[in-house]
């Protein structure tokens, strides 16, 4: 697979967005409000705040994917800039690869200001596991980054697009909804131990499955 | 003559025109043989079979709702196998034949959620609960519509065969990690309860295991005859604007 064509695609994706930060930055107004929203849904004492916060995190996170996926891809359609990148020399699985890891580096960024903002929004404490949160972050957006790439591809290959991409992609994440909120309550209740490891395997598992899937099938979906 | 296929493509094209005539040969058979089998097991359920001792008559609906979620998994494995097919042959058959699959696996989703709601609002007291195997059959409910809405959204110009294979193949593949997930999340459906291989006298009785059975294939049945039926149309359609198409371009020609 070419390497150096995945990196120059997702060197070319970081320079275009630290030009206009724009999405990341409306992505994570966004997120840190549906966080925020969160929290007037009900009227939750401290305990309640607690139980909700990691999944109002995942849920949050989740949605600024949404938006932010389709845009990601979107900015291939402009001047058949997704055409130049096909008739190019480049496998579409090195296309896909340097999309992904684009996308990932974008979800990052965002949750280096959504993790602290909901920490302290909800109350939460990280008993000092910082590392095995990082950890639990890291492999869970992997995962959601691979489909979400995928899938907006996909979405942009029908007259619904941005419309159908959620409808495509949740359903898929639940997974990883699952490893996200429940490892990382686990870890805030009770530190690293064995349900954390669990959850952390699980979310390890399925971005090797789909990491690969969506790199091999991705041909598939962005030939004309 | 020789009988075997010169070209591995040869015996690909011959085998789909084969396994399509075969099954429009069989379609007024199997769809005779559902209606006699549904009867049958109407006849089983209703008067055949003893009530269950604990549930009384809401567990009837068992034996409605597990062959249905058992040719559920069996037509998502049809659209995950045809839709590697798609990939692999690219023939327009096996895209029809996911097509179909996944409609009428999309129905008998809803059938086997629907049986299992009437079933637990006696039972467990309530429609819906979370539990791992309701959960797991809603979000395959959520996948399989969006196979057919990118099927129906696609545009013009893209290969919908590919890109709904492709879907088709990402969400199979997910089905089995999303159960295990949400089966960590909590449990409380009923164990299975058809074979119990560690316990010999436990398990299902005979007579109910017998309805079950009939009920499985009655309601394959029905699933294979509504699957051909659809295959037919679509096949049909296809050859229909096809020979369209010539029209058009023969009476260009004569002009």
């Amino acid at each position: 697979m070419g390497w150096r064509a995945a990196g120059a695609i997702l060197a070319k994706d970081l320079r275009l967005e630290l030009r206009r930060v724009e999405t990341v930055a409306t992505m994570v107004v966004f997120a840190v409000l549906v966080a925020l929203i969160f929290v007037f849904a009900g009227d939750p004492t401290p305990a309640d705040l607690r139980r909700l916060g990691p999944g109002a995190l995942w849920v949050s996170l989740l949605f600024a994917g949404a938006i932010g996926f389709g845009r990601w891809f979107a900015q291939e359609e402009r001047n058949q800039a997704l055409q130049g990148l096909l008739v190019s020399p480049i496998d579409p699985a090195a296309l896909f690869a340097g999309k992904w890891a684009g996308a990932t580096v974008f979800l990052l960024a965002l949750e280096c200001v959504l993790v602290p903002v909901t920490l302290t929004l909800y109350q939460l404490d990280v008993r000092g596991a910082w590392g095995e949160l990082a950890l639990l972050l890291v492999l869970v957006t992997l995962g959601y980054a691979a489909l979400g790439t995928f899938f907006a591809a996909v979405a942009a290959r029908t007259t619904a697009g941005e419309l159908l991409l959620p409808i495509l992609l949740f359903p898929l994440s639940v997974p990883l909804v699952l490893a996200g909120a429940e490892g990382g309550q686990s870890l805030m209740e009770a530190g690293p131990t064995r349900s954390y490891w669990d959850w952390v395997s699980l979310a390890a598992a399925f971005d090797v499955i789909f990491g690969t899937v969506c790199t091999l099938a991705f041909e598939y979906v962005i030939e004309e | 003559m020789r009988w075997w296929p010169r070209s591995w493509r040869q015996f690909w094209s011959t085998l789909d025109g084969r396994t399509y005539h075969l099954m429009l040969g069989a379609r007024p058979w199997i769809g005779w043989l559902a209606v006699g089998m549904m009867v049958v097991v109407f006849g089983l359920v209703f008067w055949w079979v003893p009530l269950e001792a604990i549930q009384g008559y809401p567990q009837k609906i068992f034996y409605i709702h597990v062959p249905s979620a058992w040719v559920m998994y069996g037509a998502f494995g049809v659209v995950f196998a045809a839709s590697i097919m798609v990939l692999w042959k690219g023939t327009s058959l096996w895209d029809i034949f996911a097509r179909c699959a996944a409609e009428v696996g999309f129905l008998f989703t809803t059938l086997t959620l629907a049986t299992g709601m009437l079933w637990g609002k006696p039972i467990w007291g309530t429609f819906w609960t979370w539990d791992a195997r309701l959960t797991t059959t809603l979000i395959l409910w959520f996948i399989y519509a969006g196979y057919l809405l990118v099927r129906a959204f696609a545009r013009p110009e893209a290969n919908v065969a590919r890109l709904a294979a492709v879907v088709g193949i990402v969400g199979f593949l997910d089905v089995p990690i999303i159960h295990m997930s949400v089966q960590w999340w909590r449990t409380l459906h009923p164990e299975p309860v058809v074979l119990i291989l560690d316990d010999p006298g436990g398990g299902l009785p005979a007579s109910m295991l017998i309805t079950l059975l009939a009920s499985l294939a009655a309601i394959s049945l029905v699933f294979a005859w509504l699957w051909i039926q659809r295959v037919w149309q679509e096949r049909t359609a296809e050859n229909l604007a096809l020979l369209e198409a010539l029209l058009e371009r023969k009476e260009r020609s004569a002009r």
